[in-house]
């Protein structure tokens, strides 16, 4: 349908009436909507655009004389319905939790009645800690600070949350389904929040004593073998996968021995190796086989490939390549490897040789 | 004169009455309406009688696209609409005269 021709006033006003008319289905709006631009739009040609009136009043009628029910009532009978729902299952709710509190013996719902105002302060902490969580760098203490405001906004919280559970905040009725929904949502909130909360406070603070020595220690363990990255995302990887050794080629494609890698920073590239088992193999049966064919007896531990690194006389270095290695029992590295008589080689290369490379006015040693 | 509680009982009546001599588009069946002497009539009111009458089935509705602007939604009677007409209009006819004998019977 055109609209281009229709007065801005008819078509902002068949709009309104639309979405006073939004509850009704698409088909029945379509039917009922359909064509009322052309009338609208000849009514005002005749009598000026005042002749539209009130837009709510006009759907109220087109509804009232096409049978369809008022939009208001549906919804709140609706909405009554629901709340309705929401309050039975409260109720019931509560009348179990009742009874349970009043089977057990002594006199559990005053304890309960006297904790309640503990649970106001406890669930306002909850709340600034996650408050602390959201707003930067989350330090987990006992009285959480809030940016430059310090422990101010925890005060005010756990004022405001005493004063929620005291009836001071809500003016409506406190037995409103909405309400009360909210309230335990809130409160469910709280009590997760409380558990992570509480975890990551006493963590932090029975921690603080041995931090020192913790971290001492890790420097120890780390020095000399790579410089660690606390260990998440350290050493080398190609397309996410984790790179333990590196085979270099000249220009040739004749195999390197001995390549020094560093970064554009003239950092060292270094890898961090881990022990590697071989991938067993299995044979019809089930029964693990080397790679003749030959059983291997399940009784003997499999033993792990170990890298060891390079040295420069003084240090380890794992940014020579390629690595050699060696198979032994322990997964630690041996001061004399290189003196015993299984000591660790470069081995085969992937590949004996790779294509030539070349790149015009670039010297690269070739013959 | 206040028409609108005595329209709501015959309107139903009257946009048939109006269609079935010629099919129409909304305006121009509240204007032959108006014109015919209700002048009270609500457009809103008209707009949904045709609707509840298309959705009984006493109307039909088609299309007319226009060259200058929105198209226009003509109504035309259907047989079932004819029926409803008929039935209404001897019920209206033997009202109307039962009313007025008994508002002439009354002395002024």
């Amino acid at each position: 349908m055109s609209t281009l021709d229709i007065a801005p006033e008819v078509a902002e006003f068949v709009s309104a009436v639309r979405t006073h008319l939004a509850d009704l289905d698409p088909e029945e709006q379509r039917e009922i909507l359909d064509g009322l631009e052309a009338d609208l739009d000849e009514l005002v040609t005749e009598q000026g655009a005042a002749a539209l009136g009130d837009p709510a009043a006009y759907a109220a009628e087109l509804r009232q004389a096409a049978g369809l029910e008022p939009a208001q009532d549906q919804s709140a009978v609706r909405r009554r319905a629901a709340g309705a729902v929401v309050t039975d299952l409260l109720d019931a709710s509560r009348a179990r939790f009742d009874r349970l509190v009043d089977a057990v013996p002594g006199d559990l719902g005053a304890v309960l009645a006297w904790l309640r105002p503990v649970w106001w302060v406890l669930r306002g902490w909850v709340a600034v800690q996650a408050l602390d969580e959201l707003t930067g760098v989350y330090q987990a203490r006992l009285f959480p600070e809030i940016g430059d405001l310090g422990t101010l906004p925890l005060l005010l919280v756990v004022l405001a949350s005493v004063l929620l559970g005291a009836g001071k905040v809500w003016r409506g009725n406190p037995r409103h389904p909405g309400y009360r929904l909210s309230l335990l949502v809130l409160n469910t909130a709280a009590v997760i929040g409380l558990v992570y909360a509480v975890s990551a406070v006493t963590d932090e603070v029975s921690h603080r004593y041995d931090r020192g020595y913790e971290s001492g220690f890790a420097q120890g363990v780390n020095a000399g073998t790579e410089n660690a990255n606390d260990g998440r995302q350290a050493g080398l990887y190609r397309d996410g996968i984790w790179v333990s050794n590196i085979y270099p080629y000249d220009a040739q494609g004749r195999p390197l021995v001995g390549v020094q890698l560093f970064d554009q920073v003239g950092e060292p590239i270094n890898v961090i190796t881990q022990p590697e088992y071989e991938e067993l193999l299995i044979d019809d049966n089930g029964n693990p086989i080397d790679e003749n064919g030959n059983l291997i007896d399940p009784s003997q531990p499999q033993l792990p490939r170990i890298f060891y690194p390079w040295t420069n006389g003084a240090t380890q270095l794992f940014n020579v390549f390629p690595l050699p290695s060696r198979i032994q029992s322990s997964e630690e590295l041996s001061p004399t490897a290189f003196t015993e008589e299984e000591r660790p080689r470069i081995g085969a290369f992937p590949q004996p040789v790779v294509p030539r490379v070349s790149l015009p006015g670039i010297s690269t040693g070739a013959r | 004169m206040d028409t609108t509680q005595l329209l709501k009982g015959v309107l139903d009546l009257t946009v048939l009455a109006v269609v079935d001599g010629e099919d129409g588009y909304g305006y121009d069946i509240v204007r032959r309406l108006r014109d015919g002497g209700l002048s009270d009539v609500g457009d809103a009111s008209v707009y949904g009688t045709l609707r509840r009458l298309y959705s009984a089935g006493a109307l039909t509705s088609y299309v007319v696209p226009s060259e200058s602007g929105p198209h226009r939604k003509y109504y035309g009677i259907t047989p079932t609409g004819r029926e409803q007409l008929k039935r209404q209009r001897d019920d209206w006819n033997s009202f109307a005269t039962t009313v007025t004998t008994i508002l002439e019977g009354v002395p002024a």
